[in-house]
């Protein structure tokens, strides 16, 4: 079983209010889009990426490894949305 | 000298604690690896209680990086030799007994002779070729940098075993003429005569640089730029402690860097990375050297080395070219996207939001090593490529 779109969106909706908020995303930005890659597009960099984690853990009470990091791509709101959710069911 | 043993079963971790374990204490006189442990020798261990805390600090430092196992190498591409080739030599000491290089104390030298028309051919060629594609800027930066400007690119916090601060004397006639007085009696400097100043030094305001390119992103800070973005040139000196681990011309203390930066959009510095990692393929390729391009990421010293660096290995924000010696390899140039952490520390925006940043950036003493260890002391023997740019170079420069 993995993630469906049911228990994604509101997953990927609160993270991309996060995202928006804590790395100042103009709301009109246009190229900013649940399938942007947030890294190749300046939205965040490596110290970004550990507040991100840090906010996903606390938030979703999941633990994320080193090794989630180099195994799963994590690179656009849609991508750790599903993670997250199926990271919550046990899945990953 | 006591001796402490580490079992480490990840090779990449005990590879890496070879480097990082000078940094776990002052006492630590000795590093290397013996099968499937870590060898670390102390000097003035007093008793059993300081073995068991360095030895605590070892394992500190070793779980840090304990996943490195985990981090894929990718190759991006890989350059050979000429099939008539000469072997890799270890040129260091024939450098040292001709003159061209002398030691000066540890990390530091002084260059003549071909070492120093190498780097020199080098740095020029970096310039042409690299740099001048993308149309770059040449600017001329000092060798420190305020710390206030150096906090605000993490530099501290990521790098903290590398930082040499530069402080003076307080200006304080009292201390002044102490010191002078101190300095008269010992018959000149010992480090000790500052312990015997009260408070002497001011708090350091600057530090040496460690890299060139944090001064191109300070020169422009809070502005926004018009176009897509810019690239700029410069080379400085660089400083960066490293303990027991400096050695060779492969890993100074103080050492010279060029570097192309690229400051704009991210696709603006993200195309021209791509067109400066092709440039640099080309060179690496028209002069004969055996090198490659793989995948890396920067050695931070804190615990959150693992988020930072897997982050930095997923999005390939860091390559490294690598050029062979007898023994390993070393990386003589980097490839670095930064996103937007710079933009962001010195409030540079383009159309409202943080520019990207990157560089390329060229280590000029590991070349020179790279291209002796590779092709030899004597010019005429090198690659045909390489020989004859050097010789057009030479005639240009008289």
């Amino acid at each position: 079983m993995t993630s469906d779109a049911t228990a994604v969106l509101p997953v990927l909706q609160e993270l991309d209010a996060f995202i928006r908020s804590t790395f100042d995303v103009a709301a009109d930005d246009p190229v900013f889009t649940s399938d942007v890659h947030l890294f190749d597009n300046g939205y965040l960099d490596s110290f970004g990426a550990q507040q991100l984690i840090t906010h996903l853990e606390a938030t979703y009470q999941i633990k994320i490894s080193d090794n989630d990091l180099v195994k799963y791509p994590l690179n656009t709101l849609t991508e750790i949305s599903k993670f997250v959710v199926d990271r919550r069911r046990g899945v990953r | 000298m006591a001796e402490l043993l580490l079992p480490i079963s990840s090779e990449a971790t005990r590879k890496h604690m070879q480097y990082a374990a000078w940094f776990a204490d002052e006492r630590v006189e000795r590093v290397e690896l013996r099968g499937g442990e870590l060898a670390v020798g102390i000097r003035d261990a007093a008793d059993g209680a300081d073995a068991a805390a360095i030895r605590g600090k070892l394992e500190r430092l070793a779980a840090r990086f304990a996943r490195m196992d985990d981090f894929e190498v990718r190759e991006v591409f890989r350059t050979e030799r000429p099939g008539e080739a000469r072997d890799v030599i270890e040129p260091y000491d024939e450098l040292v007994a001709r003159g061209w290089v002398v030691p000066l104390g540890v990390g530091q030298v002084a260059l003549r002779g071909l070492a120093l028309e190498l780097l020199e051919f080098l740095d020029d060629r970096f310039v042409r070729r690299v740099a001048g594609p993308a149309n770059a800027r040449r600017e001329y930066y000092p060798g420190v940098m305020a710390t206030d400007r150096l906090n605000r690119t993490n530099h501290f916090s990521s790098f903290p075993e590398h930082v040499q601060f530069v402080t003076h004397l307080r200006e304080d006639l009292d201390v002044l003429d102490q010191f002078a007085h101190e300095l008269r009696e010992a018959g000149g400097w010992t480090p000790a005569i500052l312990g015997k100043l009260p408070r002497p030094m001011a708090s350091p305001v600057v530090a040496l640089n460690p890299a060139v390119c944090y001064h191109c992103y300070a020169s422009v800070e809070n502005s926004q730029l018009p176009g897509d973005g810019f690239v700029v040139t410069a080379r400085s000196r660089c400083h960066r402690y490293e303990a027991g681990n400096h050695r060779t011309l492969a890993r100074l203390l103080d050492f010279t860097m060029r570097e192309v930066i690229y400051v704009g959009r991210p696709d603006f510095v993200k195309q021209e990375r791509e067109r400066g990692i092709a440039l640099v393929r080309a060179v690496v390729e028209d002069w004969g050297l055996a090198a490659w391009l793989e995948t890396a990421n920067d050695p931070f010293f804190t615990n959150d080395f693992e988020v930072k660096a897997a982050f930095q290995r997923q999005n390939d924000m860091k390559y490294e070219l690598r050029l062979p010696l007898v023994s390993g390899s070393l990386a003589a140039a980097s490839s670095n996207f930064h996103s937007v952490t710079f933009g962001k520390a010195f409030n540079i925006t383009s159309r409202g939001r943080p520019v990207c940043t990157g560089c390329t950036a060229f280590g000029l003493e590991r070349w020179i090593y790279a291209v002796f260890s590779q092709c030899g002391l004597d010019p005429a023997a090198w690659p045909a490529g390489l020989r004859v740019d050097f010789e057009a170079w030479q005639a240009s420069h008289g």
